[in-house]
């Protein structure tokens, strides 16, 4: 296990339990890092170039979620060289024309991760009346290439690697400033770093990833239970096994979490989303949810008190209406916030939560 | 910095005060607050000059000796600048949910639809800025030396989800609190603050582009 997939805790030696948290951090991230969705790429009829190789115009590929469309552009492109496109269309084609819309008529954005794009059309399909049931493989994201005519209304960045790359280190420049009410960890970076980090996605390598951004990323260490008061009402001092020294830098000390929240079709959604809840506990998911969308995630009430005859008594339970996704995997409802936003997030430092809709 | 729905409150305040005393001040009169889900916003849309047709005519008058030459170029060029290319702008006050301050999207189009290019817009009157040296214009951002974020570049619309250009919020802040200390006044009620510093943020913003 690469020792960049956990973030350098300060201080002394490491408890055993320190290092069970850097083995289950370095474990998440690797699997976010690694995770792969399927494209098919196929260029729009109507626009195939004369003389191409029809039959043979789909191209398929498992790319990492961790990768932008700008950086797919280079193969697809040398696919259609290679087999589809004959010398005199190869010679026209105007790559900064090309534009992606998946099956539904969607514009695909240039600067959103692949497996954001996956996991929003995933849960659009959920409000569709003709969506077919979910099987147990993933099906491939349909996207049809157009070779002009991009439409400027709706999709302004241009698909070059450098357009991306401003947006890829604008995004962490912000989920630097939602944590810590400032930029100075990633301005910080010598400007090889922060190459390196984008060069890192582009060769989808792991290591150079996480090298440079194990300096920006919180540590996923725990947080300090708050003071239990026994029932004298004296206040016992914290567990003896959580870490002795406060982390600074650690998941459950930023100020905020950068979050946002994609609606099917819709909106998203940007809140402050806090480590620690006032009462000191931890936020989790649905607590978050069901603040902001209660409608779909209704709050829980408490379980009711034991009587004689339940002597524990379950909360009710509330229908499930919605699902939530992150990095294509249904979270369960307790996770916590803090620890989603280091082990869960996306390369760019953001936590994608996907929202779909239960079709019973 | 201001809170979501302190920034929904000072627009609302706002529109409704210049809406409602025409000779005050007819700059902010023409924004609208429009109420969206999840987020509401300011808009409204105007039209500029393009600058680069009324240069062009300058330069070339400065053309050589060639009288047919100079001939041509008169003729075309007044030909252009009588019938003055505009610009049309949508523009949006949003509420930066990171920054936690007000920011400025806008779309530049051609009255023909096409979109203007990030040179086009620099050569716009919209855009009043010197552009100091060692700055970078891309084409998809404009950075000034030494600043982290460019101070001009491409996001979506955090409602409505189309492409814009955006103002960078980050030092906006600072700068319209300095210059809010200056004005401020004790006795204002939480409304008045709250338009007041709207205002001086339009103010501020209003030095880099025109509103």
């Amino acid at each position: 296990m690469s020792a960049y997939g956990t973030t350098r805790q300060p201080g002394g030696g490491a408890t055993p339990k320190d290092k069970t948290t850097d083995y289950h951090t370095a474990l998440f991230r690797r699997l976010a890092w690694e995770g792969t969705v399927p494209v098919e790429i196929r260029v729009d009829p109507k626009e195939l170039p004369a003389n191409s190789d029809r039959g043979l115009e789909c191209y398929y590929i498992q790319a990492p979620r961790v990768s932008y469309l700008p950086l797919l552009l280079p193969e697809i492109r040398r696919f259609l060289m290679d087999v589809v496109f004959d010398e005199a269309a190869a010679s026209s084609l105007k790559e900064e024309d090309w534009w992606f819309e998946t099956e539904e008529g969607t514009i695909t954005k240039w600067h959103w991760p692949l497996g954001l794009i996956y996991d929003n059309h995933a849960i659009s399909l959920t409000v569709r009346s003709s969506a077919p049931p979910s099987t147990a493989m993933a099906p491939p994201l349909r996207l049809i290439l157009h070779l002009a005519s991009p439409p400027t209304e709706k999709l302004m960045l241009s698909p070059s690697q450098e357009a991306c790359k401003q947006a890829f280190m604008g995004q962490l420049k912000e989920a630097d400033f939602i944590r810590w009410g400032s930029t100075k960890r990633v301005t910080g970076l010598r400007k090889l770093e922060q190459d390196g980090i984008w060069e890192g996605i582009r060769e989808h390598n792991f290591d150079d990833y996480w090298r440079v951004a194990s300096k920006v990323t919180p540590s996923a260490s725990q947080p300090v239970p708050p003071p239990l008061a026994g029932a004298s009402g004296h206040v016992r001092p914290p567990s003896t096994d959580a870490p002795s020294t406060f982390d600074r830098d650690g998941a459950y000390s930023v100020r905020c979490i950068p979050v946002r929240v994609y609606l099917p079709d819709g909106p998203i959604l940007q809140e402050f989303v806090p480590p620690l809840l006032e009462d000191g506990t931890p936020n989790t998911l649905y607590h978050f949810l069901s603040t902001h969308l209660p409608l779909l995630f209704p709050p829980r009430p408490p379980a009711p008190p034991p009587s004689r005859a339940k002597p524990n008594p379950q909360p009710p339970a509330v229908p499930n209406l919605a699902f939530v996704m992150i990095q294509g995997v249904v979270s369960p409802p307790e996770a916590e916030m803090a620890w989603l936003g280091v082990c869960m997030a996306g390369a760019d430092g953001w936590l994608s939560i996907c929202v779909g809709i239960n079709r019973t | 910095m201001l809170t979501r729905s302190q920034f929904a409150a000072a627009s609302r305040a706002l529109v409704a005060k210049h809406e409602s005393n025409p000779p005050f001040s007819t700059l902010l009169r023409d924004w609208e607050w429009i109420d969206a889900f999840p987020y509401g916003y300011l808009a409204r849309s105007k039209r500029y000059i393009r600058n680069s047709l009324s240069q062009s005519s300058a330069d070339s008058s400065q053309l050589g000796d060639d009288p047919g030459l100079q001939e041509e170029e008169d003729s075309a060029t007044a030909h252009t600048t009588s019938e003055a290319e505009w610009v049309i702008s949508q523009q949006f006050v949003v509420f930066s949910a990171t920054f936690q301050v007000p920011a400025l999207y806008f779309t530049a189009h051609k009255a023909n639809g096409t979109t203007l290019s990030l040179d086009e817009i620099m050569n716009t009157k919209l855009f009043k800025f010197e552009i100091p040296i060692g700055s970078d214009a891309n084409g998809f951002a404009l950075t000034l030396p030494d600043v982290p974020f460019p101070l001009l570049s491409q996001g979506d619309h955090p409602t409505l989800g189309t492409p814009c250009w955006y103002l960078h919020p980050c030092e906006t802040s600072n700068a319209v609190d300095e210059l809010f200390r200056e004005v401020m006044e004790a006795d204002w009620d939480e409304e008045t603050r709250l338009v007041r510093w709207l205002e001086t943020w339009f103010m501020t913003v209003g030095g880099v582009l025109d509103l």
